[in-house]
């Protein structure tokens, strides 16, 4: 499909087989169908994964036994369906303690209609090994959360399934039809990647790039200038977890290092010792390679302000084009700064201003939408969105303004169920549609996480995950004389 | 939204100021209080001698005194503790039927027999009323004595009867007491103080009581307060959080005892399963130890360890078991239990995605009157400590060793069944960091006999006092040696 292609032409039979093919259609295409139709391809698409999926995603078969849902019939039937979203990391931790990756394989075959029964995971040391043994012997590109108290989720994503996610994430550059940036993609092939994290591992930064690398250049591993070329260790993010978890209660005399996170230990000293020098290495290349050019940059506030600040104290602001393009995600949660940090990372990137934040979750495959000019969140219309009223768990009506916790289920998510209930509060308007021109409900800016609104909440957000690693790798670093 | 007013009452004087408003905690109520900053001159007890008043008292009188307080403490008469039940009702985790009965045998606490009992066991009355000798093997005389002390009592919110408690034991011990109320508890201190200023405005021991309401870690008032000019002794319960916080005040003059929140457990042994009747029976006493004031308590049993084995059968016998448990949990009387007031969001989070998983846990129930999650391996769940409302997690076991070595430090109160098995393992349990080990069923009774916490927090609120008496013919100075 042409992206320059009329709404009218879109072809709707085909994304009710493929919905998954919604990012091959512009932005302006996606919002300007309307509503009615994209509601009519969603339950066309909810309808047949249902049947597809309820014998072969054997907790999806459960959950309907127990709803007693047959079929669906209509959006309510799918509402019950939801997942809560710690389902994908409801396995024993005593797994992991274990090295029981037999067993961990097993527990995550209940989830995908992907058949692992062949797969032989008893040797694994660690998580990361494990993960290396799903990619190789397996269709599956394990996606893992940055974890609360250290237990990681695991989503099955495939590879086929990280096609939407790469040609998704390129598209979130792109805006609506009389937007500034409505053009933004214009020349994206020619662009390299500026990823300020570590570009390998199973986290969603890293899995992005991977799924960029094959489905949007062809192998070509060099569009993609990393920070650290190196892994974000799941092993380590874990006891990174756990290492915040016992803090907050006083516990850390109770925290034990695995034999195989100590086995690394040289390694991973090694790699924190040449990380000044790599850091060093890496700017002076962008400054050399990408100074006045147009790039993609791709990292969480944090460690791109970190790196916007170390530039202006060599005298280097306004580094890149003004109309580069930028993914700024994860929040600056947990991190405190002594300026805008928005500003500052726009004064170094060359930006106007700071990009349009989106909203999404790592557990979906087409990733985030970004807000509009108005300020608000549109869902993609390969997201069924519904809101639960967040005491009794009810459906709220999907009309009028309703503030509840937020479900979802993403069209292109094929191999596993593709429906997951939030954790997150949110305010939606489904029936008034956003000055912007886009048609379609629209999410309300505040969102907030319920468990932080019920106070506390120990999650470590993707933003804070490079500070969860580096504290963990400074743990194993003391742990041994 | 109910309004209440807490008074602010420093020695039998009631301040009645309104001159800030609080929100109550679960936000269901607020109410007033002076503004404790602007009575700090006379808060403390600034002279430890004007303890002395409570020395014309014996510990006879100290009693007749608390059994009439105690007959005054009557439910059903008493309008301020009426008051402090209305207010809880708002703010607790605990239902009002729960609350109730609470309020209602709050009184018995101040009986002749339970100030007996906690003075001559903990202490000894003989050391609180004079000085007790002993003839030295080295030929000297020595005595010793229990004196009170002045204390801030930091107390907990959780069961109303912390405060009454409080006030008892520092009669017992003639200390001069401030206690620091909790904001979900505000009001049961003051009623009990109250009452005592109804009762006899002039008598000492209601002048060495004063009950504040202050917003923990306002640093204006803490920083006068806590200093050894002020106080001898800060008694604090709470998590890390306000521990730490308390921690930052002591300096030599000061001594800090803590209450820190416990987790308790249950070791069933395989006399249990033996036969259907004797697993219905089990499953009632264990189910108290469980449902007993909803679980809201440290006592409360949360990890039920079930010795039936990890093979199939045991398995089964261990669900059969969590069926029986869940049972008698729901029967449990509304005074003693009852479905959830509060649910805990996190919490019902992780038994939903448990509920939904497939293979290692069993789930029975999960809505707001509670659960029982049966551990298909050895292991309890990863979120042990969120345990609450209810829900309790069956861990089945082979071997002994497995529950021996889960117990530490942060367990309070171990329910064993049978007696006998709490016999064979006390020792071990007791290295291993357990500190109460009881007949399954009766965890919410306490012996009252001095140690609480494996610690003995009486006898750590009084300073003792010795006295030595050396007569240079029977013993010769150390010159002439």
């Amino acid at each position: 499909m042409d992206r320059n292609m009329p709404a009218d032409a879109v072809d709707i039979e085909l994304l009710k087989k493929h919905p998954e093919k919604y990012p091959d259609l512009s932005v302006t295409q996606q919002y300007t169908l309307p509503y009615e139709t994209v509601m009519d391809i969603q339950l066309a698409v909810l309808k047949e994964r249902f049947s597809h999926l309820v014998d072969k995603v054997a907790v999806l078969g459960k959950l309907a036994e127990t709803q007693g849902v047959k079929e669906i019939r209509d959006f309510n039937d799918a509402a019950v369906l939801l997942f809560p979203h710690s389902l994908y990391k409801s396995y024993p931790l005593a797994l992991l303690e274990k090295s029981r990756f037999d067993l961990l394989t097993k527990w995550l075959d209940t989830m995908t209609s992907i058949d692992l029964s062949s797969v032989d995971a008893s040797g694994c040391a660690g998580i990361d090994d494990w993960l290396d043994v799903m990619d190789t012997q397996t269709e599956l590109r394990i996606k893992h959360s940055s974890g609360t108290t250290g237990k990681l989720s695991f989503v099955p994503r495939t590879l086929a399934e990280t096609e939407a996610t790469a040609k998704g994430w390129r598209r979130s550059f792109e805006g609506f039809a009389g937007e500034p940036h409505e053009h933004a993609l214009a020349g994206f092939e020619d662009l390299h990647v500026i990823l300020i994290s570590y570009r390998k591992g199973a986290l969603a930064y890293p899995r992005m790039m991977d799924a960029a690398v094959h489905w949007l250049y062809g192998g070509d591993e060099s569009r993609i200038v990393a920070s650290n070329s190196g892994r974000m260790s799941a092993d380590v993010l874990s006891l990174g977890g756990r290492l915040q978890a016992a803090q907050a209660k006083g516990e850390l005399g109770q925290l034990q290092i695995s034999p195989t996170l100590l086995a690394r230990r040289d390694a991973f000293m090694k790699e924190q010792a040449a990380q000044p020098e790599r850091l060093k290495k890496f700017f002076g290349e962008i400054v050399e390679r990408f100074r006045g050019k147009r790039v993609i940059l791709v990292g969480s506030p944090p460690t791109v302000y970190d790196l916007a600040v170390e530039a202006r104290r060599n005298g280097l602001t306004d580094l890149f084009t003004a109309d580069s393009l930028a993914m700024f995600g994860g929040g600056a949660k947990g991190r405190k700064f002594d300026e805008d940090y928005q500003q500052a990372i726009a004064k170094f990137v060359g930006m106007p201003r700071w990009p349009l934040d989106g909203y999404g979750m790592s557990e979906m495959c087409i990733g985030s939408s970004r807000m509009c000019m108005h300020g608000n969140v549109h869902p993609l219309p390969s997201l069924i969105p519904f809101l639960f009223d967040p005491k009794t768990g009810e459906l709220l009506p999907r009309e009028g303004t309703q503030t509840g916790r937020y479900g979802w289920f993403d069209l292109a998510i094929q191999t596993h169920w593709g429906g997951l209930l939030s954790g997150d509060r949110v305010t939606m308007t489904w029936d008034k549609p956003c000055a912007c021109g886009r048609a379609g409900p629209i999410i309300h800016s505040e969102i907030r996480r319920f468990t932080e609104i019920e106070g506390g909440d120990d999650k470590i957000t993707c933003a804070g995950a490079m500070d969860a690693h580096d504290k963990a790798l400074e743990f194993i670093a003391q742990a041994v004389g | 939204m109910a309004n209440f007013h807490v008074p602010l009452i420093i020695r039998g004087e009631i301040i009645e100021d309104r001159d800030i408003e609080y929100t109550g905690r679960r936000a269901g109520s607020s109410f007033t209080a002076p503004d404790v900053r602007k009575h700090l001159n006379k808060l403390p007890l600034t002279a430890p001698s004007a303890l002395s008043d409570l020395y014309t008292l014996t510990f006879a009188e100290i009693s007749d005194y608390l059994a009439e307080l105690g007959d005054r403490l009557s439910f059903e008469q008493n309008r301020h503790l009426k008051e402090a039940y209305e207010l809880s009702v708002t703010t607790s985790g605990l239902s009002p039927e729960i609350l109730k009965g609470i309020y209602q045998t709050l009184g018995a606490g101040f009986s002749r027999g339970v100030v007996h009992q906690t003075a001559d066991k903990s202490i000894g009355i003989p050391y609180l009323e004079g000085w007790v000798g002993t003839k030295l093997d080295t030929g000297g005389q020595a005595w010793a004595r229990a004196i009170g002390a002045r204390a801030v009592h930091i107390i907990a919110g959780n069961i109303p009867s912390v405060a009454a408690m409080s006030i008892m034991r520092n009669a017992i011990i003639r200390s001069d007491i401030i206690i620091k109320t909790p904001s979900n508890d505000p009001l049961t201190a003051a009623a009990v103080a109250r009452t005592m200023i109804e009762m006899a405005p002039d008598h000492p021991l209601t002048r060495h009581v004063s009950v504040a309401y202050w917003k923990g870690g306002d640093r204006e008032i803490e920083e006068a307060l806590y200093t050894p000019r002020n106080i001898d002794k800060i008694i604090a319960w709470g998590g890390l959080a306000s521990i730490t916080h308390v921690a930052k005040y002591i300096q030599p003059g000061i001594d800090l005892i803590t209450l820190d929140p416990k987790l308790s457990s249950t070791i069933i042994g395989k006399q249990a399963f033996a036969d259907d009747a004797t697993m219905r029976a089990v499953a009632e006493r264990a189910a108290v130890d469980v449902g007993h004031r909803n679980q809201e308590a440290c006592h409360n049993a949360r990890v039920v360890y079930v010795q039936t084995g990890t093979d199939k059968e045991g398995l089964a016998k261990a669900n059969r078991f969590g069926k029986y448990l869940y049972e008698a949990i729901q029967v449990l009387p509304p005074h003693i239990s009852g479905p959830a007031v509060a649910r805990d969001l996190a919490l019902a989070e992780e038994v939903n995605a448990l509920k939904s998983s497939i293979g290692y846990y069993e789930v029975i129930g999960g809505g707001a009157e509670g659960a029982v999650i049966v551990s298909q391996l050895d292991e309890p769940v990863d979120f042990a400590r969120l345990l609450g409302n209810r829900v309790a997690n069956l861990v089945p076991f082979d071997d002994i060793e497995t529950p021996i070595r889960s117990t530490n430090a942060y367990t309070q109160t171990i329910g064993i069944y049978p007696d006998s098995l709490r016999k064979e393992l006390r020792d071990r349990l007791a290295f291993h960091g357990g500190q109460r080990l009881v007949s399954l069923g009766y965890a919410g009774r306490f012996a009252n006999i001095g140690p609480h916490d494996g610690i003995e927090p009486l006898r750590r609120m009084c300073k003792w006092i010795v006295e030595e008496e050396y007569d240079p013919e029977k013993v010769p100075l150390a010159s002439r040696t």
